[in-house]
């Protein structure tokens, strides 16, 4: 049986799970399904060798009960055994029916609703095809590598006691590395798709290698101050990540952490050139979300500049009653795309002049909310460059600098090639989905340290 | 699990199963009202197998036999198929052999319905977070995690090891606004292996006020100062200022370089071992299994080594490393009891578990009234630091001014930064007993693999000279 022969019969097996569970409820209950599945299989590297191999094939279910206005959840395993699931499920919702008498009232509850069904699974052939571990690491042997490779199905569900039903099934690889010289400078990079390419991926570390010879020139130490400085798109996307974290969120604005509450009430601005959407064109992750509310296609978010909306859940909604952009339960972005600029990837060094060349950042946090003020390091490929010229890589700098500055008065332009970033995090289980994001010109970002 | 070990077949050289049952319910509270709540119920085996030196790991939540034995060959082919890139040749030495069973000591253990009571007195709470005058109440949240994780640890060489840790978090935090600056304040976020008895009806309410009377007082206060004075931070931001810039630098496998492409290695060299001055002679850092309130007391680690109380940094001195018997092997520098994995579904790695500071004989009246000019710095709000752990950069909740030897002015959003041996240098005076608490992260993460993993920290207060300081503001 081939790998998605398996996986239909993993939806079908969830939907009829569901129906039964359903059947348990009473007429003024409600539930919502959702199911989570991967067959993983991870390569981790180090010295261009074999730290672990680990394989984990895992399935969940998660229920969302409603009753007596109050909402509650519940999340098991699953093995596609009727007799151990069912009866653990039952329990469950047996456990939900007592909560709902004995817990406080819910803020808001989001009742189910019905919909037009999808089912999406995306068959392509992965690395399933190739010897993993001899195709990546032959050609790295002449090199010192640190990283992950992670492949193999990743499946998404929802259920719901309206009867309605959600599938996503993809499968991707990527191969998630850092390259390191004998003066232990790197070079980070990733190869990922749908099908492995022998010859996109010897190409892809050739690159790699490429630069890392120019990690080897001597280290120029750079003082701290403000510097003109161009952010790559792996930078772009770092910081792409921290605003997800809270500065777009409905729910975070009423409750008085929202990192843009400023830009949302008129009181700061972000530059013209500066345009963020959520835009699920790019593949990458379902349209569904957890309740199985189907988002737009498209969702400006900021325009020119000018904040259009935060990201509304359909809690959020209901206990603030604002509209709904049936943004996920956390209101976190989900296919972020910063809108490229004008700026010629090529002609970046020339623009840049004199300053710094960052292609990646480091543990960014918030430093002052407030201000939309974030903190973190220059990592990997860094460079100090003049008059057009790379000089040398430079040792670690700290940045501290308002989004309001870099994104805002200070931005010079965005490139107009954007890459593409799928998100490699792993806690618990697998993520999927990703981010466009440009590489940026500012003309002045603050370094502290 | 035990009878269906037994009737394994193996072709292995070694080989180990860890069952992980977790039950955890997160629940939150906000504005007297619930916010959400979520019971997980996460129950999956590893299979472990040692293969001519390689380990290779197989995990699945189907507990079946015919799944169990299938993960086990499928191990092994994976360590043989792999078999020419093996990093390193381990051996069973790796995997002692450990028997016994371990149980958190709380006082007043979980039943089903714990949970109304605490969601009760979390709403409570919450109805005793207020502002004074012109200020604007946001929000007023409360949330614990309260958690159960059942191991059993069974391998070919004998070893049957049970462990069963409660663990749980309680914050409680509200926001306010004032002339257009918002501002928070928390409980700091607690910690810990603990019982019902933690979530004590008065003892809620009481932090409820003081948060509410510290979130008033930043309110009304000025920024912080940008200027270099001494610094005194209590456990709330020390726990997190050991985790950052002496926890994370000295886990072996990131001198190793595994993490090197993700979470970042070490400044430190494996010379620096028994020779580096780290800290002034003040600093005493022990890896501390045996504080049975803190969240990583055990007696044996995922690999089967057993866990006893270890001095990494002595008189300042750097002794011993945070690093598994497979790091030990690896790099030659002794390290302690810490292969830990998140759950049965990733493969055991460095790390902290509980990393103490141990106290001094100061008391905070002391450390006060020895300050001509410095601050006082509570509860972590923002962190970051640098892949090599180095340059940190850390925010606090609350400030206030010590001036001529006495606590004065109250500021807000007060900010330190630094780099590690010239802070630890700087350590001037350390807190006694008194000023100590029991804290720590439910949320270390690292790996790749990604994993998170629950570290305890047991802190005194603590005071640094000469610290660069400043505010906010864009
Ligand atoms: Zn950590």
């Amino acid at each position: 049986m081939s790998v998605f022969d398996k996986i239909k019969k993993q939806e079908k097996y969830f939907y009829s799970l569901s129906e039964k569970l359903v059947a348990a409820l009473a007429s003024d209950e409600h539930l919502t399904i959702s199911y989570s599945g991967e067959e993983t299989q991870f390569y981790r590297f180090n010295q261009s060798k074999l730290r672990q191999a680990t394989n984990v094939s895992q399935n969940a279910i998660g229920l969302t009960f409603i009753k007596n206005n109050r909402s509650l959840s519940k999340s098991m395993n699953i093995s596609f055994d009727e007799s151990v699931d069912l009866k653990l499920g039952l329990e469950l919702i047996a456990d939900c029916k007592q909560d709902a008498e004995n817990l406080p009232e819910s803020q808001s509850v989001v009742l189910p609703q019905a919909g037009t069904d999808s089912s999406q699974i995306i068959e392509t052939e992965a690395a399933s095809l190739i010897d993993v571990t001899t195709e990546v690491l032959a050609p790295l042997q002449d090199v010192d590598m640190a990283g992950i490779f992670v492949s193999g199905p990743v499946s998404e569900g929802v259920y719901n006691s309206k009867g309605l039903k959600h599938w996503f099934t993809s499968n991707t690889f990527y191969f998630d590395y850092s390259l390191y010289s004998a003066k232990q400078k790197a070079v980070k990079n990733c190869y990922a798709g749908s099908k492995w390419d022998s010859q996109k991926y010897l190409a892809n570390i050739e690159t790699s290698k490429q630069l890392l010879t120019k990690m080897d020139l001597p280290v120029v130490n750079v003082k701290p101050g403000a510097h003109r400085t161009y952010l790559a798109p792996g930078a772009v996307s770092e910081i792409l990540g921290t605003m997800s974290w809270g500065s777009l969120s409905m729910s975070a604005f009423k409750q008085g952490y929202c990192a843009f509450a400023k830009l949302k009430e008129g009181k700061e601005s972000l530059s013209p050139k500066f345009s963020l959407q959520e835009n699920f064109e790019l593949g990458l992750s379902p349209k569904f979300n957890e309740l199985g509310e189907v988002r737009a296609n498209k969702l400006n978010l900021i325009e020119n500049g000018e904040l259009k909306t935060l990201l509304v859940s359909s809690k959020s909604s209901a206990e603030f009653n604002v509209p709904s952009n049936q943004a996920n339960d956390y209101e976190m972005l989900g296919s972020p795309v910063i809108k490229p600029g004008n700026l010629s990837q090529e002609d970046v060094l020339k623009e840049l002049g004199t300053g710094l060349y960052l292609s990646n950042l480091h543990y960014l946090n918030w430093s002052d909310r407030m201000s939309a003020r974030i903190t973190g390091m220059t990592r990997f490929a860094c460079f100090w460059v003049e008059d057009g010229e790379i000089v040398g890589p430079i040792k670690d700098l700290r940045f501290d600098e308002s989004l309001y500055n870099c994104f805002g008065s200070e931005l010079n332009d965005f490139t107009k090639e954007s890459e593409i970033n799928p998100n490699t995090m792993t806690y618990d289980k697998r993520y999927i989905g990703g981010s466009s994001a440009p590489g940026a010109l500012i003309n002045k970002f603050n370094f502290t340290l | 699990m035990r009878d269906i070990f037994k009737k394994l077949n193996v072709k292995a050289d070694w080989w180990g199963l860890r069952h992980i049952n977790q039950t955890q319910t997160s629940l939150s509270v906000r504005d007297e009202k619930l916010d959400g709540i979520n019971t997980g119920y996460d129950n999956g085996v590893m299979a472990e197998v040692l293969v001519n030196g390689q380990f290779s790991f197989v995990a699945t939540n189907d507990l079946s036999f015919d799944s169990i034995q299938r993960a086990f060959d499928q191990a092994t082919e994976q360590a043989l198929k792999n078999e020419k890139w093996n990093l390193y040749n381990f051996s069973m030495e790796q995997r002692p052999k450990a028997v016994g069973t371990y149980s958190s000591q709380v006082k007043t253990q979980f039943d089903k319905s714990s949970i109304y009571e605490i969601a009760d007195n979390l709403v409570n709470a919450t109805k005793f977070m207020t502002v004074s005058g012109d200020a604007q109440l946001m929000s007023r949240s409360a949330r614990t995690i309260v958690s159960d994780t059942e191991t059993l640890f069974l391998s070919s060489n004998g070893s049957d090891y049970h462990q069963k840790l409660t663990q749980c978090t309680l914050d409680l935090g509200m926001a306010a606004s004032l002339n257009g600056d918002n501002q928070t304040r928390s409980n700091g976020g607690q910690v810990g292996q603990f019982g019902l008895d933690y979530f004590n009806k008065d003892s809620l309410k009481q932090q409820s006020i003081e948060i509410s009377r510290e979130l008033n007082e930043i309110l009304n206060a000025e920024n912080c100062p940008s200027d270099t004075r001494d610094l005194m931070i209590t456990p709330d931001q020390m726990y997190l200022q050991v985790h950052e810039s002496i926890g994370h630098p000295l886990e072996l496998d990131r001198i190793l370089g595994d993490e090197r492409n993700y979470a970042g290695w070490s400044f430190l060299n494996k010379e620096d071992f028994g020779t580096l001055q780290y800290g002034s002679e003040l600093l005493n850092v022990t890896f501390d299994p045996t504080i049975t309130s803190e969240l990583a007391s055990y007696d044996f680690d995922d690999t089967g080594a057993k866990a006893e109380k270890k001095y990494l940094i002595k008189g300042g001195k750097l002794v011993a490393g945070i690093g598994s018997l497979e790091s030990q092997a690896r790099l030659g520098v002794d390290g302690v009891s810490c292969a830990r994995m998140q759950s049965w579904n990733r493969p055991p790695i460095d790390r902290m578990a509980n990393i103490n500071v141990e106290t001094g004989t100061s008391t905070m009246a002391d450390m006060i009234s020895a300050t001509e000019k410095g601050i006082l710095m509570k509860a972590n709000r923002s962190w970051s630091i640098d892949d090599y752990r180095d340059k940190f950069q850390f925010g606090c909740e609350y400030g206030q001014l010590i001036e001529n030897g006495k606590l004065t002015k109250v500021v807000k959003n007060p900010n330190y930064r630094g780099q590690c041996t010239p802070f630890w240098t700087n350590l001037k005076m350390l807190g006694d007993e008194s000023t100590m608490e029991v804290s720590g992260s439910f949320y270390c993460g690292k790996g790749e693999p990604n994993q998170v993993i629950r570290v305890g920290h047991a802190v005194p207060t603590a005071l640094f000279s000469n610290i660069e300081v400043f505010g906010g503001g864009k």
